[in-house]
């Protein structure tokens, strides 16, 4: 090995040497294992932005096209402004139907950038609402006000009803059980147990302190069509056929449900269940997931929805900001309870079509009263 | 009470057709000036703009502004009643809630009447700022349709680039990409036939296609369609109903995000 080390080495060393002689910028390695402040970029993404500087050769006599390899027609032939090389602009692929002004790049170089995910924008997100007490407009509007008055005999309705919808499952059943499946995680990462229903744990409030006649001012009732509607959503439940939705983590945001299929407006999605308990119970529990079931003109009654050990999807739903602008757009369904066979229920529903792949949102601060207002009908 | 007598009937059923399948019930509003309607579809990615100014009809009255409801897709069904050549009148009484449609043949031989139930929609009505856009492209409305028909053939977005060269509509799918360049064209016979590209700035946006084709269902409408872009602005696509006003497509675009890595 001693005497042959000298020859190798140099050996090497030439070797080293020759392969200095590179094409391309050199790749930085890997990143390091502590976790790089955000501030630095790594190479490739300076190099995807960065600009590129027009480097004029000396000589461009004999350049020839890449593609077909002649160099006639010299005046169609094109010249990269990164690269170098020439293209005949009928070669090139898209073609170039005229000489450009100006910098052009062969479609090797200007396919640098790498593929970003696009996310579709709402027109409300460039488009503020102008009038949002429309409904007072027409209210006093002397059409409508003599349209009401005409109305106190007939049976025919003022107001169009929109009926619930019942949700539509997703059709694939390893889709449905991926649904489940992540309900499960993240129920079981929050040490839960899954349940449908309201439940009256001992300790806590029985079921005959949830009567929906206790909410201070009365509480709407859920009519025969649309109790027919849940009754069908809970057995679609029972089956297997769950919403469609998905509980995904998200490291900003944490567990919050996005739609897995296409859910259209007025759609159930689901409803709020936990453990049914006394408002004056939990006032210093602090379960960010309580919801208000019963608000009563005698505060000792008030009931609330904790889901902090048994649960559904609801749960995970989150709420919009309300102190920012765009926390209000973003809200694509309501929190809206109802009396049904006298107990109050909570549910969630949809406000407009929610595509697939769109986070759910509602309000957690809506303050949804029994008048039937024009946030229902 | 409103009375409003179009002789060109058949512009209003072109309309209807062109709006019934992004919007499902909006609210038509009619005031001294006009008739008109604001609707987004019901994903909030699109916005319809229409605008009939009272010039336009044979007789025009509207004792007050009023907004009536419809389902458009009953509307339509009803307007499909008229013949093209059609003289339509629309009519509805203080107090009442419905609308009735009258179409009369031209010979004054055949009278039909329609009534509708109107319905209480809510409806928020957004601002639209006038707005200087960076590119203006004016082409043969047929064209433009033939174009998105053609790309949505091969993907499901498209990128819409204006440059000095002209206006680009690319995009790729599954079997490969595809790319149509128009450049302007003033020299035709006809007027219609050219494509006009003022660009103040050069842009490039992406936009889903099954939008565009439901805006180009309007084609019928003009046979030159404008389309005005900016950057991280909607799209306009619009359509000018001769002597009458307009209707304009308005459609959100793609925005790139980027993927920040965040640690937890």
């Amino acid at each position: 090995m001693a005497p042959a080390t000298s020859s190798s080495l140099a050996k090497r060393l030439i070797r080293f040497s020759g392969s200095l002689r590179r094409t391309e910028a050199p790749r930085l390695p890997s990143p390091p294992l502590s976790p790089t402040p955000k501030k630095l970029k790594s190479m490739e993404e300076v190099m995807a932005r960065a600009r590129y500087a027009v480097v004029d050769r000396a000589d461009y006599g004999n350049v020839s096209c890449q593609q077909c390899g002649s160099g006639d027609r010299p005046d169609e032939l094109l010249l990269c402004d990164k690269c170098d090389k020439g293209f005949h602009m009928k070669c090139v692929r898209p073609i170039v139907v005229r000489v450009p002004i100006g910098s052009w790049l062969c479609p090797k170089c200007s396919d640098r950038r790498r593929v970003r995910s696009f996310s579709q924008k709402k027109i409300i997100d460039f488009f503020r609402i102008q009038k949002c007490c429309d409904k007072k407009d027409k209210f006093s509007s002397p059409l409508d006000a003599r349209k009401r008055r005409r109305r106190s005999g007939s049976l025919v309705l003022h107001k169009k009803r929109r009926r619930l919808l019942p949700y539509i499952p997703s059709e694939d059943p390893a889709r449905r059980l991926k649904q489940m499946g992540s309900l499960a995680s993240a129920l079981t990462a929050l040490q839960m147990e899954f349940s449908d229903d309201l439940t009256y744990m001992p300790h806590m409030a029985p079921r005959s302190a949830n009567q929906a006649k206790f909410e201070s001012g009365g509480m709407q009732v859920l009519s025969k069509e649309d109790t027919e509607t849940l009754e069908q959503c809970r057995a679609m439940c029972k089956r297997g056929e769950c919403p469609p939705l998905i509980v995904v983590f998200d490291s900003c945001e944490g567990f919050t449900v996005e739609a897995d299929g296409q859910i259209k407006d007025m759609t159930f999605i689901a409803e709020y269940t936990g453990d049914v308990d006394y408002l004056k119970n939990r006032e210093h529990d602090d379960c960010d997931s309580m919801m208000t079931l019963i608000l009563a003109t005698d505060p000792s009654k008030s009931l609330l929805v904790c889901p902090d050990k048994r649960g559904n999807i609801a749960r995970f739903i989150n709420g919009i900001n309300n102190h920012t602008l765009e926390g209000r757009k973003k809200q694509n369904c309501k929190c809206v309870r109802y009396s049904v066979n006298g107990e109050c229920r909570v549910f969630l529903v949809a406000t407009r079509d929610i595509a697939q792949g769109e986070r759910l949102y509602y309000d957690y601060n809506g303050h949804e009263h029994e008048y039937p207002t024009h946030h229902f009908v | 009470m409103l009375e409003l007598r179009l002789v060109q009937g058949s512009l209003l059923k072109k309309v209807m057709e062109s709006i019934k399948d992004l919007v499902n019930d909006a609210n038509f509003d009619c005031s001294a000036t006009g008739f008109s309607l604001q609707a987004m579809d019901s994903s909030h990615v699109a916005l319809v703009a229409l605008l009939l100014r009272s010039e336009g009809f044979e007789h025009y009255r509207c004792d007050r502004n009023i907004s009536m409801g419809m389902n458009l897709n009953n509307m339509s069904k009803m307007l499909k009643c008229a013949g093209n050549d059609d003289i339509i009148t629309i009519k509805a009484d203080d107090g009442s809630d419905t609308v009735t449609f009258m179409f009369e043949s031209p010979t004054q031989d055949k009278i039909s009447d329609f009534e509708m139930k109107l319905m209480d929609i809510d409806s928020e009505h957004l601002g639209i700022p006038e707005a200087e856009y960076h590119a203006i492209v004016r082409m043969p409305s047929a064209e433009f349709a033939r174009i998105c028909k053609d790309l949505s053939s091969i993907g499901d977005t498209v990128v819409i680039s204006v440059t000095k060269e002209g206006v680009k509509f690319s995009t790729r799918g599954d079997i490969g990409t595809a790319n149509i360049v128009c450049r302007q064209n003033t020299t035709v016979d006809k007027p219609e036939e050219a494509t006009i590209i003022e660009m103040n700035e050069p842009v490039s946006l992406t936009f889903a296609l099954r939008y565009m084709n439901s805006f180009t269902k309007a084609t019928p409408l003009s046979n030159m369609v404008t389309i005005s872009l900016s950057s991280e602005l909607p799209v306009v696509v619009e359509y000018k109903i001769a002597e009458m006003g307009y209707i304009r497509f308005y459609l959100a675009p793609k925005i790139e995000e980027d993927e920040e890595e965040t640690k937890s």
